[in-house]
């Protein structure tokens, strides 16, 4: 006889239950092979996504030398030119133009191939001698035409020099730069010319480069040999060496960096470090690989870990189902040793069927691995990044393969290693519940050393992320023990109370050990889906509040404003109902000043995205931000203004000086309503003081200071007492005045109080005259002194934002004021009203300040402060009405940032991909307990069907079986199900803190670990529905086993 | 016919056997004696529980004796190791289980079921073992060698059983029950089947039943009542047997007359027959009187004794 056919039947004969394994036998290997190659995948997506997300320039490389030449001779040579695309060699350097109807500087630039790269829409690409092609967009906005000629000069280097007379041959269309052959070299705008201020004489203007061919070049070299200009080389002669994002992976980032680190060597070779003529190579590889490495190390750290949970999951439901198999086969065991062969020999046929099917699966499941990773790459990863067929992958399948035959040989001698007599019994053992056996027992230490040292240890390692298993897996085991002893009670109280059904499904899962191994099962893989859920909706949620926080809002456009009042007064017309914009000015000032945000106290919480609820603070604190009593500002209109003064006086307050005081005069600083202040100065003198112009009040300005002004050179000592009646306006010098009513002495204030308090500034107040008016009193050495209307605070009022928000300086408010920088660039000091956890957009260490009072505190123009407005929600038409508003007021957007652009961000990161391998973890350990409940049920159904007819002769309805069945089996998976989303619930909130959510931990807003419950019941209420169909296939199986003539037949 | 065997001899010698239920231990033979001649065939007898499949699992070496001595052969089974037992069921003792489909692989033909019978025989150096068709047609079923389990007979899945208990012509084949659940022509073919292999071969059978008229046909019984032999029939009577110890089961008519506990008087006569009389007295079962229908006349008894019969 041949054993090998005999074993081919025995696999026949079970063929259902042979298929199962296979199938197991598959997912398992699968399993494990898949954990190395989709981390390996992730690994490669992280460079890969790094690299594409940033410039051509940033992930190529650039090597500068004083010649073509020598560029050309530390060019990438044999296998290092495969990981760069064409070289494109280049020349460039500053020249000042003159031109017909216009001068601008500009950039000279020369590239490989140029002509075939643009488009030339006027005239012809330059042929021969000096000519050059202008930009389209530069020649419109200089007035350059075709064959215009341009005086040049160049100014690269130390010196400037005679370049000569360049023709323009031709005009082409601005390009886009990114491209790995403009290598994000902006020679080209749509502007065509940039404007630099430049004070009180005329901008300077940039144009758009002016583009060479090698003949225009040699003639700039030629230019530059015979100028005697500076010592230094005005020119840059550079290779670009682009690197394809798609071109590099694990692998490659490798030769790279060994490329480059060539180069540099080759450069070290021809000039020694220190020689002013050393050529150099630029790269930002090195910082970006590093960035991805931070990616790929978190990776390597999670998908593992979620690889081996499954792996051990359905290494698990392998073993219960090879167990069940082994139990099967007691019969055929007890045979062989009552016929005298050996408890080794006897477990050899079902072991050989084992080796067949694992041997036969391992293929197959490696095979099912790549395809697995192939969808989750195609689905998740950046487009071109596949599996990987590495060693690992191999030895992970290989590996499980042996674990599998390993556990069938363990489970097959236990069998086999009892008594004889045991084993011939037809009656299965009844489950006590008593005595764990020792792979449980072995388990469950496990299981709670890992959770002690996940919860006592280090909470970032990776041990941290295996605590949703190994709680699950302890809670399953307790759950598996306490459902018999449950099952039991409950099963006898119904026998006595006569509920016939309850009571023989309680009694039936009692004496069931696949009923424990189901409902732990079940515990495990429900725990593990719901965690992994919970995990991948809290990170999901973190990303998205991350994002918003970082971006500010919903959308944010960045425009390029006049002032901030025009921007302001835009955004309130085109959103009246202020629901939807905002208008916000960030000051970023240089050095460690902190950054300031002004924006309208009212919007701020209805616009901005603060991340969570949580962070958002409350309308009164951004109340705090305009003082409650602050006086009304004194607006007026008119043409003419006049002063009414009573006394006068102004008295040497240093009696060894001999000099006499000289004048005194006061100028008001007046605000205009586009936000731009206009001055008016007034002598000093009693009585009425004539009418002075006043320019640009017609539509209403507000006194904002009143100064006392000494006369130039004038540092004597003086105390100043000035009779202010009253203030008048008029239309015109010839019409009637209006009186200008100055409110009260305590409306006004020193503006320079905590300088004066030092000595350093004049002191000056206000006090109430005698006959009405107010009386200003000062004392000044020589400076100016100077009263604030309070309906602008001197310190205007600010909220600290985190740690570190600004510098602490002198108050005689209590509160110390913070030093900052009001949007006009200008110093100025914050009073701290209050603080928050941190600001959108510019995070912590920031400023927060109301856009109107930092508005009237400063200065129209915005030095170093960006203009933007922030959206409340992406609404398309909404936005584009805006944006029209916007352009006919002059303010053009520059830039449009989104949240949702930012999240994506975040979605394509290791992190996220590796999450989403715990979400696919979690469902097939949902899929394998389904298919066991069926696999248990098909494979049990023989004997539970011998059970149940036996009941059925005692004289038991069908439908009371029926009903017996469908209870026990719902009630093992309701109770998994339950046990298995609490337990999964408390093992996400304990590994969360160990996963890392984003490459770089995120400060704002902290990360937020609310259990995400809508997506934890749903997935909870899923698993049920799933599992209970199972358990329904289950109960119509082992029903179908119910027959008398079962009974007949015998076991 | 290759690897003929002698029969194996069996003899048990007070055989106690006792094993664990639910945590209280149970007696199941109690002070067996046992002797069979080599090539003999025995039917065992008894009641449900009183030991017999216990005493059957003893001699196959499936579990061991508790106390005493059981030798089958040459062989002491109470001390044998366990590869010495393996080797013991794998070559020169046969057993056949309860119910045909039980000592069968399903899946496999009749001369595969052999075959598989003399793997363990074959790997321990059994090389003159019969083929599988010699031993089908030992049992008349060689037309069928290479047929499937489901279209045979029940009374050729039961020969099918005894064949492969005859797998490597043991010296003592044991079987349980073989005749169950079989009507009468399956059951006659059964019982030939066994008496051929026990003539031809000369293999030692012991054969455990309940159906009064396999019993009649068998040339020695042995009856086991309460874990002992409680008789022997020899060419249908039967006798009862006096235990080494002197212990003598009264058969069970007679123990429907005499109460447990009733005292007896016992009188061996001239003639060497040997009479119990129950002692004058009270029933010791509460309101019975043990005598009834005692005869008036003094020093004789109601009724005869069966079993004391000289």
């Amino acid at each position: 006889m041949n054993g090998g056919w005999l074993g081919l039947r025995s696999l026949r004969h079970r063929a259902g239950q042979s298929v199962l394994v296979a199938l197991l036998s598959m997912t398992a290997i699968a399993a494990c092979a898949a954990g190395p190659m989709y981390e390996r995948a992730v690994e490669q997506a992280a460079i890969r996504s790094q690299l594409s997300h940033t410039g051509t320039a940033e992930r190529g490389v650039t090597i500068t030398a004083g010649s073509a030449g020598e560029v050309r001779s530390y060019l990438p040579v044999g296998a290092e030119q495969a990981l760069f695309t064409t070289p494109v060699m280049g020349f460039q350097t500053a020249v000042s133009v003159t031109a017909a109807h216009s001068s601008f500087d500009a950039i000279a630039a020369g590239r490989d191939d140029l002509c075939g790269r643009l488009r030339i829409t006027a005239g012809r690409c330059p042929a021969t001698g000096l000519e050059v092609l202008v930009s389209s967009s530069s020649s419109r906005a200089l007035n350059v035409g075709v064959g215009d000629r341009l005086q040049l000069i160049g100014r690269g280097g130390s010196a400037a020099y005679e370049i000569g007379t360049a023709r323009v041959s031709g005009l082409y269309e601005p390009f886009d730069p990114a491209t790995d052959y403009w290598f994000d070299r902006a020679y080209s705008t749509a502007a065509g010319v940039v404007r630099e201020p430049r004070g009180d004489i005329p901008d300077l203007l940039h144009s758009d480069a002016l583009l060479l061919t090698p003949a225009g070049i040699s003639a700039f070299e030629a230019a530059r040999r015979s100028a005697t200009a500076g010592s230094s080389t005005p020119f840059s002669y550079f290779a670009d060496l682009p690197v394809p994002a798609g071109r590099i992976g694990i692998d490659t980032s490798r030769r790279l960096l060994q490329a480059i680190d060539a180069i540099t060597a080759r450069i070290d070779a021809a000039h020694p470090a220190g020689d002013p003529n050393r050529g150099s190579v630029r790269s930002r590889l090195v910082p970006l690989l590093e960035q991805a490495d931070a990616g790929r190390r978190q990776s390597r750290a999670i998908i593992p870990t979620l690889a081996v949970q499954l792996a051990l999951v359905v290494l698990v439901v392998l073993g219960l189902v090879v167990a069940v198999g082994v139990d099967q086969r007691r019969p055929e065991l007890a045979l062989a040793r009552l016929r005298g062969q050996s408890k080794r020999d006897a477990a050899g046929p079902y072991l050989g069927e084992i080796a067949v099917l694992v041997t036969g699966t391992l293929v197959p499941g490696l095979g099912l691995a790549w395809l697995g990773c192939w969808l989750l790459c195609r689905w998740w990863l950046p487009a071109g990044v596949t599996p990987e067929w590495r060693w690992p992958v191999l030895l992970g399948g290989v590996a499980v393969a042996l674990v599998e035959v390993a556990l069938a040989v363990l489970l097959a001698r236990r069998a086999t290693a009892q008594p004889i007599a045991q084993l011939l019994r037809t009656v299965a053992p009844t489950a006590t519940g008593r005595g764990a056996g020792a792979a449980e027992l072995a388990l469950a230490v496990a299981a709670v050393a890992g959770v002690t040292v996940a919860l006592t240890g280090d909470r970032n390692s990776a041990i941290s992320l295996l605590t949703p298993g190994l709680i699950a897996i302890l809670a399953g085991l307790l759950l598996g023990r306490l459902a018999l002893w449950g099952a039991r009670i409950a099963g006898h109280r119904a026998l006595w109370q006569g509920r016939l059904a309850v009571a023989v499904a309680g009694l039936q899962a009692a004496r069931r050990p696949s009923f424990r191994r189901v409902l732990t099962l079940v515990c495990v893989a429900v725990a593990l889906l719901v965690s992994s859920v919970d995990q991948w909706q809290v990170s999901a949620v973190n990303r998205t509040a991350r994002a918003g926080a970082e971006v500010g809002a919903a959308v944010v456009l960045d425009v390029r404003a006049p002032t901030a009042a025009k921007l302001r007064s835009v955004v309130a017309d085109a959103d009246p109902a202020g629901d939807y914009a905002m208008a916000v000015i960030t000051q970023r000032p240089d050095g460690d000043s902190s950054p300031v945000l002004a924006v309208g106290r009212r919007r701020l919480n209805v616009i901005a995205d603060w991340g969570f609820a949580r962070d958002i603070p409350s309308q009164a604190l951004l109340d705090r931000l305009v003082p409650a009593n602050r006086p009304a500002p004194i607006v007026f209109t008119g043409r003419q203004l006049r002063l009414r003064l009573g006394s006068a006086q102004v008295v040497s307050d240093d009696p060894t000086s001999p000099e006499s005081p000289q004048p005194v005069s006061l100028r008001l600083r007046l605000r205009r309503p586009d936000g731009s202040l206009t001055t008016t100065r007034l002598p000093v003198r009693a009585g009425t003081v004539p009418g002075t112009a006043l320019g640009g009040c017609e539509q209403g300005c507000t006194l904002s200071q009143i100064e006392l002004v000494r006369t130039v050179g004038d540092f004597l000592a003086v105390k100043v007492a000035i009779q202010l009646l009253g203030l008048d306006v008029s239309s015109s010098a010839a019409g009637s005045w209006r009186p200008v009513p100055l409110g009260g002495a305590q409306d006004w204030r020193n503006a320079e109080e905590a300088a004066a308090a030092a000595g350093t500034a004049a002191t000056t107040s206000f006090t109430a005259g005698p006959a009405g008016g107010l009386v200003l009193h000062a004392v000044s050495h020589g400076s100016e002194a100077t009263l604030q209307h309070l309906d602008v605070p001197v310190n205007l009022p600010c909220l600290l934002a985190g740690p570190g928000a600004g510098t602490s300086g002198d108050s005689d408010d209590g509160a110390a004021a913070v030093l900052t920088h009001g949007i006009d660039g200008e110093s100025a000091s914050c009073q701290p009203v209050g603080s928050l956890a941190f600001l959108p957009r510019v995070g912590t260490g920031a400023l927060l300040v109301d856009l109107d009072l930092a508005i009237a505190a400063s200065q129209s123009e915005l030095t170093n402060s960006t203009a933007s407005i922030w959206l409340r929600t992406v609404d398309p038409a909404r936005e584009r009405r805006l944006t029209e508003a916007l352009t006919a007021a002059g303010i053009p957007v520059s830039a449009r940032s989104t949240a949702a652009e930012r999240r994506s961000v975040y979605d394509q990161s290791p992190p996220a991909w590796s999450i989403r391998a715990a979400l696919a973890a979690g469902l097939v350990a949902v899929l394998l307990a389904a298919l066991m409940i069926v696999i248990v049920a098909m494979t049990s159904r023989r004997s539970r069907g011998y059970d149940l007819a036996a009941l059925r002769l005692l004289g038991l309805p069908l439908r009371l079986l029926r009903r017996a069945v469908l209870i026990e089996q719902l009630l093992g998976v309701l109770a998994g199900v339950l046990a298995g989303a609490a337990v999964g619930v408390a093992g996400a909130r304990l590994a969360l803190p160990a996963l890392a959510l984003f490459v770089s931990p995120s400060t704002v807003p902290l990360p937020s670990y609310r259990t995400a419950w809508p997506a934890v019941l749903l997935v909870a209420c899923g698993a049920l529905a799933l599992l209970c169909c199972a358990a329904v296939l289950a109960t119509v199986l082992v029903l179908r086993a119910v027959s008398p003539a079962v009974l007949r037949e015998g076991q | 016919m290759a690897g003929v065997r002698r029969g194996l001899s069996v003899s048990a010698h007070g055989l106690v056997h006792i094993y664990r239920l639910e945590g209280n231990d149970v007696v199941a033979l109690t002070s067996v004696d046992l002797e069979v001649p080599a090539g003999q065939l025995v039917g065992l007898l008894g009641p449900s529980g009183s030991g017999k499949s216990t005493l059957i699992t003893l001699l196959a070496g499936v579990q061991r004796p508790s106390a005493g001595r059981l030798r089958v052969g040459e062989h002491d089974l109470a001390v044998m190791e366990d590869a010495d037992l393996d080797r013991l069921r794998a070559i020169e003792v046969g057993a056949v289980l309860q119910g045909a489909v039980r000592n069968l692989l399903s899946y496999a033909s009749p001369a595969q079921n052999v075959a598989f019978a003399q793997k363990a025989a074959r790997r321990l150096g059994a090389w003159e073992l019969p083929r599988p068709t010699e031993v089908l047609d030992l049992l008349s079923l060689a037309d069928c060698a290479h047929h499937r389990l489901v279209e045979l007979t029940p009374g050729q899945l039961q020969r099918l059983a005894v064949a492969v208990g005859m797998a490597t012509l043991p010296g003592l084949l044991l079987t349980d029950e073989p005749t169950s659940q079989l009507d009468h022509r399956y059951r006659d073919e059964v019982l030939q089947a066994i008496g051929s292999v026990n003539r031809s071969v000369g293999t030692t059978v012991i054969t455990v039943t309940h159906d009064p008229e396999v019993a009649a046909r068998m040339p020695r019984t042995i009856t086991i009542r309460d874990g002992r032999i409680g008789a022997e029939g020899h060419g249908g009577e039967d006798f009862a047997v006096l235990g080494r110890d002197g212990s003598l089961q009264l058969p069970p008519d007679v123990r429907e007359q005499i109460p447990p506990g009733t005292l007896l008087r016992v009188q061996l006569n001239p003639d060497g027959t040997v009479l119990l009389d129950p002692r004058p007295g009270r029933d010791p079962r509460p309101g019975r009187d043990p005598r009834p229908d005692r005869d008036p006349r003094p020093g004789r008894p109601a009724g005869g004794l069966p079993g004391a019969a000289p």
